[in-house]
């Protein structure tokens, strides 16, 4: 069953993984002025660190993070995403293992120059990229599958749960006040949206519990009979859309769905261990 | 080789679940450390929700005490359009500048009363300056001075309320 599971598991990870890279690698690119001179701009961001680099490794780090270098880095990305998408698609392993490289490497570069304003999303990236390349090190089911696809699939256990248990300790979402306040910021929310929850707070109620409750229980995916599992991967899939639509949290979207391959090749993984 | 690997992907996971936990000298100790954001701190919205929006204003002198242009938001929200949910790199400026405040907030708390000017050469002060003058680039100043308000949002019951005045500052040519 196993065999069998690997390769669409690996195909729909990577082939999510690089629309995520995709997308952030564009946005970087057509947020350029704030890169050379603006918000995230190098001059500034440098100052954090000046003093414990030497004089060649700072005209190291000009040279890769200024405006050619980032072109560069940003290039290396974009291609790096693309081949990915091919090389998944054709389960090409060495292609996978290039361009996984090229991502793993290029976010390295990207979260050490940015330091500030970086989002989880970034940082499940990351995680898909390591956990995927490890996984394809040997293209059939083995330990260095399990190893990677089951990093992957913990990372994103321990995201929903901490969320979902942060979230229990905080007053504002036990009385459902937080997705009303949420809804009704101008940076994540809607007018129709907030006026909706002002009007409904029995629904602003039932929606904080939901969120609490669908993250708090997302690891059950790995043990949980396969319909459940598959209830929470697809309620999970539901969730991220609702958020990139809404709140405009699109990076989170193809970053997340990435790791539901693993979530589910583990179950499926856990299973058998289990000669369910 | 599988071995190495092995206790790579636990301990980055080990030090992931370590940094999930409230202890803050232990978490602070892996966010100066983590240089390449590898430790993923996952608490989406909680336990403190963002019940607010930041706005950032900025103030122009002609000279000094002589005001060129008065308090002006140059934060605004645009609309979201559908789009949004596929391409949204808005999101990534705004992000940077609510941490940056947020970063700027815990600079100040951590600094005693008589150290609290230091602030100004803190990277959140100097990325929001940098910001400010980016965005007022082309006035005829030769002064700056930002604020950065927060608001309730759409069904705002009071006025803003200003939670960073910077100091004036001779603007970057």
């Amino acid at each position: 069953m196993l065999e069998g599971a690997f390769r669409p598991a690996f195909t729909l990870s990577a082939v999510a993984l690089s629309f995520a890279v995709l997308t952030t690698t564009l946005e970087f690119f057509f947020l350029r002025n704030e890169f050379e001179r603006g918000v995230f701009s190098w001059r500034v961001l440098q100052t954090f660190s000046l003093q414990a680099h030497s004089p060649l490794t700072l005209r190291l780090r000009d040279a890769m993070f200024g405006r050619h270098g980032m072109a560069a880095i940003l290039g290396v990305r974009l291609l790096s995403a693309a081949g990915l998408c091919v090389g998944a698609l054709l389960f090409d392993r060495v292609t996978c293992m290039c361009a996984l490289a090229g991502v793993f490497t290029t976010s390295l570069l990207l979260s050490y120059r940015c330091r500030i304003g970086l989002e989880g999303a970034d940082i499940m990236a990351i995680i898909v990229a390591a956990g995927l390349f490890v996984s394809v090190v040997r293209f059939s089911p083995g330990i260095w599958t399990t190893m990677g696809f089951g990093f992957i699939a913990s990372q994103t256990c321990l995201s929903y749960f901490t969320a979902g248990t942060a979230k229990l300790f905080s007053s504002q979402w036990r009385d459902g006040s937080a997705v009303y306040k949420i809804a009704n910021t101008e940076t994540y929310g809607s007018e129709g949206a907030a006026l909706f929850f002002r009007r409904s707070p029995l629904l602003s109620f039932a929606a904080s519990w939901t969120i609490i409750l669908f993250e708090m229980t997302f690891p059950l995916a790995l043990v949980a009979p396969s319909a459940v599992a598959l209830a929470i991967i697809i309620l999970g899939i539901m969730f991220h859309a609702v958020n990139a639509a809404f709140m405009g949290l699109n990076g989170f979207l193809w970053a997340f769905v990435a790791t539901y391959p693993a979530v589910w090749y583990c179950h499926l993984l856990i299973g058998a261990f289990l000669g369910r | 080789m599988e071995y190495g690997v092995a206790v790579l992907l636990l301990l980055w996971l080990l030090f992931s679940a370590v940094n999930q936990l409230p202890l803050e000298k232990i978490t602070s100790l892996l966010r100066r450390v983590d240089y390449f954001h590898l430790i993923p701190r996952w608490h989406f919205f909680a336990p403190k929700p963002a019940v607010f929006d930041f706005h950032f204003a900025v103030r122009l002198f002609a000279s000094e005490g002589q005001i060129a242009r008065d308090w002006k938001v140059i934060s605004e929200v645009p609309r979201r359009t559908a789009r949004a949910a596929l391409w949204n790199p808005a999101r990534r400026v705004r992000k940077l500048r609510a941490d940056a405040v947020l970063s700027l907030l815990r600079t100040a708390h951590s600094l005693d009363e008589d150290s609290q000017r230091l602030a100004v050469i803190s990277l959140p002060y100097l990325l929001l300056l940098n910001h400010a003058c980016d965005r007022s680039r082309g006035e005829n100043a030769t002064l700056i001075q930002f604020a950065v308000l927060t608001a309730d949002g759409f069904a705002a019951d009071g006025a803003p309320n200003v939670i960073v005045r910077s100091e004036v500052h001779a603007i970057d040519a």
